[in-house]
């Protein structure tokens, strides 16, 4: 009898978990960072200091799945608009699942192809509240994640880094939309324990019957800012070419594809 | 009280979690179930309403800024004002994308108030009330050639403000009296051809005219002149003979993995005006280069190595006294990520002459060193979510027991405003030798740059 209890229990906690944390955490992955086989989109983000005063940035994103397993390598393009100091400006990542990646910079006022350094990729990006991180994806492998509940609506997992020397945060949880797969919200705890970071989504479109994130916002609670960041225009498997992603391109942005 | 707690904890639990966002049932709070914004029409009318922001396509697309800079000499030059810089810069720059080309116009009104006897409009050395910096139109004809003509700004190599292989013309006047960075190169008439296959990647630069330096001649920048045997300034005018034939520069790049490959030659003249002629006049001797360049991810850095040979064609055998010696120049350099948000990197540099033995039977004047090394080190460091950046590099020969220290501190106060101020140093124990000679001058900078 203390068996088949047992085994009713198990089925029945099975059935309600239906799906395993690594699941859950590998579709929010693809869903967040590998939707089609390619994607693009016009970025606008506004930052915020804590006196109000407000800074805005805006970029064309072209992005392309390398890899031949799937959800891993990547290529980046990035065209600023906005604000006119980084005008024209292009910006080249070779995303990499365990190394480095490959990052290059253009100066068109130099006609200068930098290398970029491998630089810590919990470092804002373009001077907002959003790390580099936060926009090409964080390796999923690098956190233990544990699922704390299911509500309604929501999984909600506890990710711990494995390695905490190079994170600023001892663990983040995510509150992940149970149909979409789709991270609504995060909060980022300190060495402390005291929560210092939250990324909130604010809108969601269905774009070619992907639901997609178009707004969301990060902040900073210790130093009071925050970073609207919109998506607009966003489509997927446009048919981009790897070549769009080399210094050719760089130099020469690719005019066709940014039209859109 | 089990009720209570039950109660407080799911209250607590609540209260943590978030709400529906727009588009995944959020705008409809009464109703628990949500349904995914699938209608082909709503989604429609929010991509109109996102993109509604933004401007009608115009014309052509413009940017341009206001730039206003001065500075000072720090010690006192006899034959230079104390006045170092006293720049005001209206930037202006037009282009236009067709389906597979583009044109782009780019050029600087440009009160220099320094050069107190200001020079006629020369678009040529860039003197004057105009310096146009770019006119050029560029054409993808297929698919795998893109080619760009008329007055562009080239750069290629992977140095960091030493170049190798990259012949391309320098304004090393812009670049020691503290204008923006972007100054140090100057334009190129030519015309860039650049031809992408599966091998190798082919870009050709053809200069129907040569285009020299915008090289220390004295009239902002003091030097060593051999000729007189003596430091000079302003006062002294620097009579050159001017080149009109034209140059060659070719560099085939290939990528491999995350490496890139280069090599690259280069058939024209020396950039600056190295040569003495019959009549005493300096010139711009011939010169050939062949080189090679590598850039690799490196130990969570970058590392790159460039080596060329300057073989001066005039002066084979090295007895002439009036033109260069043949040289082999080599270069590596290594960045990396000091702390989050600081880069530091490091190059080391030599020039080494060929021939030593009868560039000593033949020489005139002051005698320079079989070869001339030299390192930097430079830190970057980023502050204030990148509105506050501070940059300071430091050349230094061993050799020659001299250098140069470039600091700056750039603030923007708004996407719009950047004010800044920053400081060039010379240095050395001769005043004959590269740095030293150009130590008197040393000068501070400061200004704002306001774009529009």
């Amino acid at each position: 009898m203390k068996f088949l209890t047992m085994l009713l229990l198990l089925t029945l906690n099975w059935n309600a978990l239906a799906i395993s944390v690594d699941e859950i955490v590998q579709k929010t992955n693809h869903n967040s960072y590998y939707r089609g086989k390619d994607g693009r989109a016009e970025v606008k983000m506004v930052i915020k200091d804590s006196q109000g005063r407000e800074r805005k940035r805006s970029f064309t994103i072209l992005r392309l799945n390398t890899g031949k397993n799937k959800d891993g390598k990547q290529k980046f393009y990035v065209y600023f608009k906005r604000p006119s100091d980084v005008k024209k400006m292009a910006f080249l990542v070779w995303k990499q699942i365990n190394q480095e990646d490959d990052r290059w910079m253009y100066f068109p006022s130099l006609d200068l192809v930098k290398r970029i350094a491998g630089a810590d990729k919990r470092t804002s990006f373009v001077g907002s509240d959003f790390f580099y991180e936060d926009v090409s994806g964080r390796n999923i492998d690098a956190d233990k994640h544990e699922l704390l509940e299911t509500s309604d609506n929501y999984f909600v997992i506890k990710n711990t880094p494995k390695d905490v020397v190079p994170v600023e945060f001892s663990y983040f949880k995510m509150w992940i939309h149970k149909t979409s797969f789709l991270p609504i919200k995060s909060e980022y705890y300190d060495k402390a324990g005291k929560l210092y970071r939250t990324y909130e989504v604010a809108k969601v479109d269905t774009i070619q019957d992907k639901p997609t994130v178009t707004k969301a916002i990060m902040k900073d609670l210790n130093k009071k800012t925050e970073t609207e960041l919109s998506y607009s225009k966003v489509e997927y498997d446009v048919g981009l070419s790897e070549d769009i992603f080399t210094e050719r391109y760089l130099r020469n942005p690719p005019v066709k594809e940014m039209k859109f | 009280m089990k009720f209570l707690i039950f109660a407080f904890i799911s209250f607590s639990l609540w209260a943590e979690e978030p709400s529906l966002p727009a588009g995944l049932g959020g705008e409809k709070k009464d109703e628990p179930t949500f349904e995914f914004d699938s209608n082909p029409k709503t989604s429609e009318t929010d991509k109109e309403e996102t993109s509604g922001r933004d401007e009608e396509a115009p014309l052509f697309d413009y940017f341009g800024f206001l730039d206003l800079r001065a500075g000072t000499r720090i010690n006192t030059d006899p034959s230079q004002h104390d006045l170092s810089l006293a720049d005001i810069r209206l930037h202006n720059e037009i282009s236009k994308d067709y389906e597979s080309s583009k044109l782009i116009f780019s050029g600087d009104f440009l009160g220099d108030f320094e050069r107190s006897d200001s020079d006629d409009t020369n678009l040529r050395d860039g003197t004057g009330l105009f310096d146009l910096r770019e006119l050029n139109f560029s054409t993808t004809p297929v698919s795998s050639i893109d080619i760009k003509i008329g007055r562009q700004i080239l750069t290629w190599g992977t140095g960091d403000m030493i170049f190798i292989n990259d012949l391309f013309p320098k304004d090393w006047q812009s670049f020691f009296m503290g204008r923006d960075l972007t100054y140090l190169k100057a334009p190129s008439d030519a015309v860039k051809a650049s031809i992408y296959t599966d091998l190798v990647n082919i870009n050709l630069v053809y200069t129907p005219f040569f285009n020299s330096d915008r090289h220390i001649d004295g009239s902002k920048i003091s030097y060593y002149s051999p000729l007189l045997g003596k430091k000079v300034g302003r006062d002294t005018p620097f009579v050159k003979e001017e080149n009109e034939k034209g140059e060659w520069a070719l560099r085939l790049e290939k990528k491999i993995s995350s490496t890139e490959f280069a090599l690259y030659g280069y058939k024209g003249y020396w950039k600056s005006p190295s040569g003495v002629n019959a009549q005493g006049k300096y010139y711009h001797p011939e010169l050939n280069v062949y080189g090679a360049s590598v850039r690799s991810p490196l130990l969570g850095g970058v590392g790159n190595a460039e080596f060329g040979y300057y073989e001066s064609s005039e002066d084979k055998k090295g007895n002439n006294p009036f033109v260069p010696n043949d040289e082999l120049r080599f270069l590596v350099g290594y960045e990396h990520e000091l702390v989050k948000n600081t880069t530091g990197s490091m190059q080391y540099y030599v020039e080494h002459m060929l021939d030593y033995d009868e560039y000593l039977s033949t020489l005139m004047g002051v005698k320079k060193d079989e070869s001339r090394h030299m390192a930097t080190l430079k830190v970057r460091k980023e502050m204030l979510k990148q509105t506050l950046s501070f940059t300071a590099m430091l050349f230094y020969s061993p050799t020659d027991s001299d250098g140069h220290g470039r600091l700056s501190l750039d603030y923007k106060l708004t996407d719009d405003v950047k004010l800044f101020a920053g400081s060039n140093l010379f240095f050395g124990k001769e005043k004959t030798t590269f740095w030293g000679q150009f130590e008197d001058n040393s000068n501070i900078f400061a200004g704002t740059t306001i774009n529009f």
